[in-house]
Order: C-alpha cells, then structure tokens, then sequence
C-alpha cells in the first residue's frame, strides 16, 4: 500500500514537473503565477500522500501549512502588478 | 520506487536551481524559486526530517514570495541577460571540495546512528518529549540564543540602512484592496491558530519556536498586506519590548542560574523554563520577521501607477 501512495506521490511530482513547463515559457507573469499556485496545490496533495507512504503523520503539517501560506504570494503579485510586468519574448530562453 | 522519487526529486531540485541561475527575466526566477521550496520541502519529508519540511514550507510559501515580490516592484530596471560565466579559478576549488565531500560518505559507518542515542539518553533531564525541541532549547540553547541575536541584529540592519530608529516608521501603509481585505478575515483567524498550534506541539512533536513564529508572522504581514492599520497601533514601546523578548528570556535565564550553579543557561524546573524560553523567542521571531518583511528598504510605493 504504500508503495501506491509513492507512486502516486511521484505521478503528482512529474505533474508538478510539466507545469514548469509554463513557467519556463510565460509568456505573462500571471501565467506563471497560476502554475505557481497549481504548484502549491498539487504540493499539499503530494505531502499528504508522503505523509502515508512514509507513515510519518507530520508532514500533514508541511501540508496544512502550505495550503495556509501559499495565498501570500498571489497578494503580494496582486499588489505589485498594479503597473504591467514587461512580457518577454517567445522561445527566447531555451 | 523509493529510488526513482528520490532521483527525480534530486534531478529536479538540480534542475530548477540551474533555471533560476539562468533565467533572464526577475519574474520567471521568483516563480521557479518558489518551486524550489516546494520540492525542497518534499525532499526533507524523504528524508525524514519533519521540522525542517514544515519549515521550509513556513518560509518557503509565507514570506520569501512575498518578499521576492516586494524586491521586483521595487526595481525598475528589467535584468540583463545573465552571462553565465565558469571561472575555471573556481571551477576547480568547487570541484575539489565537492569531490572532497562526496569522498566523505564512504567514512560514514553503515550503521551509523548520529548523535540520535546521546540525545535520547539524556532526553529525560529536560523533562522534554521531543528529541529536537530539547537540542534546540536545552542542550545547544546557546545556539539558538545567538541566533536570536542574529535575528535582531537584522533588524537593526534595516534601521540603520533606513537612517531611523524607529522601525513602525518605516511601515507604509499598502494600498487596501479588496480581495486582501476579504481574506483577512478569513484566513487571520486560521493563522495565529495553526501558529499556536505548530508552538505547542514543539514540546512533544515536530514543531516549535521558529515554526510557529514563522506562521505568526506570516499572520502579521498579511494584516499589512491587506491594507489593515492595527500593527502601526502598537505602541513603540511594545514593539521594542517583544523585538527582544526571546533574546532577553535566554539573557534572564543565563543571568539567573548563575546565583545557584557555576554554569550558564541550566536551569531547575527545566519545562516550565524552556517552555516560557520558546513562547517568548515565538513571539520575538514572528515580530522581527515583519520588521524585516515591512522595513525592507528600496520600497518605492511612487513608482506605481494605481
């Protein structure tokens, strides 16, 4: 059984390892905020499960705590990008 | 599968860093150094480190975001394309002392236990449940002591950049919004809870001082964030008081023991000392985090438009 959960904690990792993805590409700064946030998201979901898989009932706490703070960014993004973040180019950073 | 997570985990810290390294524009860095936290913290739970993955999820989601973000707004100018330079000067020094490292690990005995049983032997004297807390606040107290100091001494960093004494002055009010405003109510409540939560269950499990310090503070530049004015009502000299509190409860207990034993920092009715020790040095990390946070300097609200 808990080789199940690793692996889904690991089919949730290679998620988190495809949005970057997005983040590599842009092309706006929202775009790579929201991957951010998915990030986040998928990140509570994976230390849940990590938190089976290696039957250590703490990490919960990893995962309570970012499912709390990860909303500070997205403020902080909001409060700074009252002017607009330069876009940058297609394809230009790979 | 323990080693194909492990690996990719490993592969991907790896990778982001060099991204981060490499990108050419601020925004995408922040983004993938937030990534970093999370995989980071990932990787502390594999290696079964609970204090330092919650930690690093405190920090890594509370209060670096927000502070890269405060860094870009107060830029102007867009980064120049990184030049990624290898000086073989270096190149060399560093390959050498990772080599020397790596060489290292075949010197770790197979059955190697750290300092684990010596902590756990003497863990019944501090009357403490948890391994951590102990070595944290009793056995290496002095540590954790000076780095309270150094916690401070930030602090008095940003004010004398700031040329000020006052550190609510450098506090600018942020513009009230009305997402920040509707959250805070929300999630406030849920902060100084799960703060005091992570505090108390440092005295038996993975948590403590910093932890909940971190989320405290957290709490506290959310409430900025929001546009709310309640941390600028705070009398200075409250804010002075518990800016020190932690640095000052090891100072008294260091002071006091010295009337009944010849060492420093040993006390008699240990919890109940460590206890007031760690809620004082909470209540000090979380209000030196937003001084930090809310003093930084090169904040330059001007700059922008609405």
């Amino acid at each position: 059984m808990n080789n199940f959960f690793l692996a889904m904690a690991l089919f949730l990792v290679l998620n988190i390892l495809a949005g970057l993805w997005r983040v590599l590409k842009g092309p706006n700064p929202a775009d790579r905020m929201v991957a951010a946030q998915l990030f986040g998201t998928t990140g509570v979901a994976t230390l849940l499960l990590l938190a089976q898989a290696l039957e250590s009932p703490f990490i919960r706490n990893a995962a309570l705590l970012f499912a709390l703070l990860t909303v500070m960014t997205v403020l902080a993004f909001i409060r700074n990008t009252s002017y607009r973040l330069p876009e940058d180019e297609h394809n230009e950073n790979l | 599968m323990d080693l194909v997570f492990d690996l990719i985990i490993g592969l991907s810290l790896a990778g982001v860093s060099w991204r981060i390294v490499r990108a050419r524009e601020h925004f995408q860095a922040i983004v993938l150094f937030i990534t970093f936290g999370l995989l980071l913290s990932l990787a502390w739970t594999r290696l079964k480190s609970p204090d330092i993955a919650i930690a690093e999820a405190a920090v890594g989601a509370g209060l670096a975001g927000v502070l890269l973000m405060d860094t870009l707004g107060a830029l102007s100018s867009p980064r120049e394309r990184a030049k990624v330079v290898i000086s073989l000067k270096l190149l060399i020094p560093c390959l050498f002392l990772a080599g020397l490292m790596a060489y290292s690990i075949l010197y770790i005995p197979e059955d190697f236990q750290g300092l684990g049983i010596v902590v756990r032997e003497a863990l019944p004297q501090t009357h403490l449940e948890y391994p951590i807390t102990a070595v944290l606040l009793d056995f290496r107290g002095y540590d954790t002591w000076l780095e309270l100091g150094v916690l401070l001494v930030a602090v008095l960093g940003v004010l004398c950049i700031r040329r000020t004494d006052n550190i609510k002055g450098t506090m600018l009010p942020a513009p009230a919004e009305p997402v920040g405003s509707w959250i805070v109510k929300l999630l406030l409540p849920l902060m100084v809870l799960i703060g005091g939560y992570l505090l108390w269950l440092g005295a038996f499990a993975p948590g403590g001082a910093f932890q909940g310090g971190v989320v405290l503070a957290s709490a506290g530049v959310m409430l900025w964030q929001s546009g709310h004015p309640s941390l600028g009502l705070m009398p200075r000299l409250w804010w002075k008081i518990l800016l020190c509190s932690g640095f000052l409860s090891f100072l008294i207990l260091a002071f006091s023991s010295l009337f009944y034993t010849d060492q420093l920092l040993t006390h008699p009715a240990t919890k109940t000392w460590i206890l007031g020790v760690e809620y004082a040095a909470t209540l000090s990390i979380a209000l030196c985090l937003i001084s930090l946070v809310l003093g930084s300097p090169a904040r330059n609200h001007e700059n922008k438009g609405v």
